[in-house]
């Protein structure tokens, strides 16, 4: 089972800032890497593939920490009504 | 063969007008020739073997669906009775099959057990023959047992048993083959001897018995015993004559046995006259005892008349007693008599009277019978003398005799009456013993329980004594130990109020120190172990400091302000988000709006300050709430900070909630410090 994220709040927020700098920034490398392996000559598009997946994967995952911070901070707890 | 070049296939040069230059030429491979040449297709080459056929699974697959689908319905079966009642009737081996499967009736071991024994017994009737002997089994009738005739019995034991005494049959001529030995007739004469011998000898002791019987009684006369001796007789009588009957019969029987010897015997001369001497001797001893039993049985006759005699005369005097005076019995020893003694004496002295006669007579006409004896003996002078000389000795003996039994009756009876005054003395003085030794004792348990009594009294005064001054000892030491008690008190609790205030007042310094997480476990267990056991406001206190305190440790103060610097920053920049979380643009844009927006830096309104108002902080939104608490947490009242940041709603109070509930522990722990201190304070105050 991975690591259950107990992280803070903070931790969360300012962590988003990173991860979106890096995820964007590593995503462009590789597509433009990927791109200049698989196609002749300089191509632009891979890198913009590359940079919007990882807009797109860091988008999820700080949307996804931030919220599950918050929806565990007050879990609306399931109440199952006795049956008679 | 046509070759075009390729610009010609170009499109755009077919659609436009141009000159075509074509060039065709035309090869022939081979040379012509005048004959019609037959040419021969080259033969296709062959077709190539068509692929194997692919592997068909389906016989597998099939079964193993086929499989699956019974399992599945046999599990169905079992779970559903319905199912399962409708199977017994429609298809009972699926039914079965089902039982086996699933260990109904029996484990799969003893089933396999039972198909085994089942096949073995199908090959066994099927395939043996049927005259083999079966195995026994419990239904078969038992084999007809065949009866063993008990043999024969044996009728005739050897000869010996034949009876000799049946007359050598009369109707038969005499020469008859005698096959006795002289051994045998030896033997049977021994036995019929010593019958006969045995006989008469029985019946002369029995005589010589009755006569002493009868001596005896008339020695020591009583009226019962007399009664008895007619019994005697009537025993004597049968058993002589029992015994005669077979004695005689013995006699016989040996004069039978003569015959043998006369017909002739197996055996040597010698033997034969040995036998015959054998019985001679025999028949001499019967006839000795013979005559013994005829001397004895005549004198018992006689006795037999005389004491029938007496009885007589003792019955009738007795009777007319009995009938004169109804209170005599005789059979009684003592006599009661309340009637006139002097008739009974009267009447006892005519019967002497009588008797005293009759006996004179009898005596005179016996003395008459002696001297006409005397008469018939020889008359001479010696003889007349040496009959008299015999006469007195005999006479002197007799009487001498007479003297003797007297004397001894005369002692007997004397001792007797000695024993009875010794017996009943004795008897006597046992009684008074008896008496004696219960008056004894009698006096001996009253002594004692009169003494047990003074005892016991003495006693139980000196116990109260004593015991009045055990329990004055005991009240005053009492009274020492109450003092000591409360004294001792009083110093355990003056040390423990000061061990407390110790362990209260590190608590508190521990709030104040300078790590993010400060460890209080040791200050806590100090303030447990210096309360004691029973101090229950420090136990209360103790359960108020929350668990995280003691797992995660204490934030105190200065880190405290420092991280709410940090928490106001995040939760003014999510302060448009709610609290089950958005979608990142809000996120954004709730960012920028905390970038775009001031702070006020100085103060909140003066009422506020002046009077801190109740919990509802309904018209402060975010910003106004953190500014607030902003403020009490510079002026250092932590508690009004933690109100103000407990208002927060949304994601601004998720992201406040760590740095809240920090506080709120460190709150808490101050004041539980601050509650034992002041509780310490109050107790050594008590005890000052």
């Amino acid at each position: 089972m991975p690591k259950p994220d107990n992280r803070d709040f903070d931790e969360r927020y300012t962590a988003c800032f990173v991860d979106f700098g890096l995820k964007i920034a590593t995503g462009l490398l590789i597509g433009s890497m990927l791109g200049g392996f698989f196609l002749r000559g300089y191509r632009r598009w891979p890198m913009f593939i590359g940079g919007g997946l990882g807009f797109g994967m860091a988008y999820s995952n700080c949307e996804n920490s931030l919220n599950n911070y918050l929806l565990a901070m007050d879990p609306k707890s399931c109440v199952i009504k006795k049956q008679p | 063969m046509f070759r075009i070049k390729n610009n010609l296939l170009n499109i755009t040069n077919i659609l436009r007008r141009q000159q075509v230059e074509i060039q065709a030429l035309k090869i022939c491979q081979y040379p012509r020739t005048q004959y019609k040449v037959q040419v021969r297709e080259p033969c296709p080459p062959k077709p190539p073997p068509p692929p194997p056929k692919p592997k068909d699974d389906t016989a597998f697959w099939g079964a193993l669906t086929v499989i699956c689908i019974t399992g599945a319905f046999a599990v169905i079966a079992k779970r559903s009775p319905e199912i399962r009642d409708w199977l017994i009737i429609y298809a009972p081996w699926f039914d079965d099959f089902i039982a086996i499967a699933y260990e109904e009736n029996m484990t799969y071991g003893e089933f396999a057990r039972k198909c085994v024994e089942d096949v073995k017994n199908f090959v066994y009737t099927t395939i043996k023959d049927d005259n083999k002997p079966q195995p026994c089994s419990m239904d078969q009738s038992q084999k007809p047992v065949i009866p063993i005739t008990p043999q024969p019995e044996v009728e005739d034991k050897k000869g010996e048993s034949v009876d000799p005494d049946k007359p050598i049959c009369v109707d038969k001529p005499e020469p008859i083959v005698v096959t006795k030995t002289t051994c045998e007739i030896v033997d049977r004469l021994k036995d019929l001897g010593n019958e006969a011998l045995s006989n008469y000898y029985t019946a002369s002791t029995a005589c010589s018995l009755y006569n002493q019987i009868v001596a005896e009684t008339m020695q020591n006369f009583s009226i019962p015993t007399l009664k008895e001796l007619r019994n005697h007789m009537i025993e004597r009588l049968n058993l002589v004559t029992e015994s005669i009957q077979k004695a005689e019969q013995a006699t016989a029987d040996i004069e039978d046995l003569t015959r043998y010897l006369e017909c002739g015997l197996k055996g040597t001369k010698e033997e034969v006259e040995n036998t015959m001497t054998l019985m001679k001797d025999y028949l001499q001893q019967i006839k000795t005892s013979c005559i013994l039993y005829q001397w004895e049985n005549d004198k018992s006759i006689v006795l037999d008349d005389q004491w029938q005699k007496v009885e007589h005369l003792i019955d009738k005097y007795a009777g007319e007693n009995e009938t004169m005076f109804p209170e005599i019995k005789y059979e009684q020893n003592k006599l009661q008599f309340q009637g006139d003694l002097d008739l009974l004496l009267y009447h006892t002295n005519r019967y002497t009277q009588q008797l005293i006669v009759e006996l004179k007579e009898a005596v005179v006409g016996m003395t008459d019978r002696v001297s006409r004896a005397f008469e018939t003996l020889p008359q001479g002078d010696n003889e007349r003398k040496n009959r008299e000389s015999m006469m007195q000795s005999v006479l002197k003996q007799k009487r001498t005799e007479l003297d003797n039994e007297f004397k001894k009756r005369q002692n007997d009876q004397k001792l007797a009456n000695d024993k009875l005054l010794k017996d009943s003395l004795k008897k006597q003085l046992e009684r008074h013993q008896e008496i004696m030794d219960a008056k004894l004792k009698e006096k001996e348990e009253e002594a004692t329980s009169r003494l047990n009594k003074l005892v016991s009294e003495k006693v139980a005064f000196e116990k109260k004594m004593f015991a009045k001054q055990l329990s004055e000892m005991a009240e005053k030491l009492k009274d020492v130990e109450d003092k000591l008690n409360v004294r001792l008190k009083a110093e355990s609790e003056t040390k423990r109020s000061q061990d407390l205030w110790i362990a209260g007042s590190s608590l508190l310094a521990a709030t104040k120190k300078g790590e993010p997480y400060v460890n209080v476990n040791k200050e806590l267990n100090a303030i447990e172990k210096a309360a004691g056991a029973g101090d229950q406001l420090v136990t209360t206190v103790l359960k108020a400091v929350p668990e995280s305190i003691r797992e995660n440790g204490l934030v105190p103060e200065s880190v405290l302000k420092a991280k709410y610097h940090q928490m106001e920053k995040i939760a003014l920049k999510v302060a448009l988000i709610e609290q089950d979380g958005a979608p990142l643009p809000v996120y954004f844009l709730s960012w920028l709006q905390s970038t775009l927006l001031f702070m006020k830096i100085s103060g909140i309104p003066q009422e506020e300050v002046d009077k801190m108002p109740e919990e509802p902080f309904k018209d402060l939104d975010t910003f106004d709430l953190l500014q607030r608490a902003r403020f009490w947490m510079e002026r250092g009242n932590l508690a009004a900070a933690i109100r103000y940041v407990n208002s927060l709603e949304g994601a601004s109070k998720a992201a406040a909630a760590s740095w809240y509930d920090a506080a709120r522990s460190h709150l808490e722990t101050r004041q539980a410090a601050e509650a034992v201190i002041a509780h310490a304070a109050a107790i050594g105050v008590q005890y000052i």
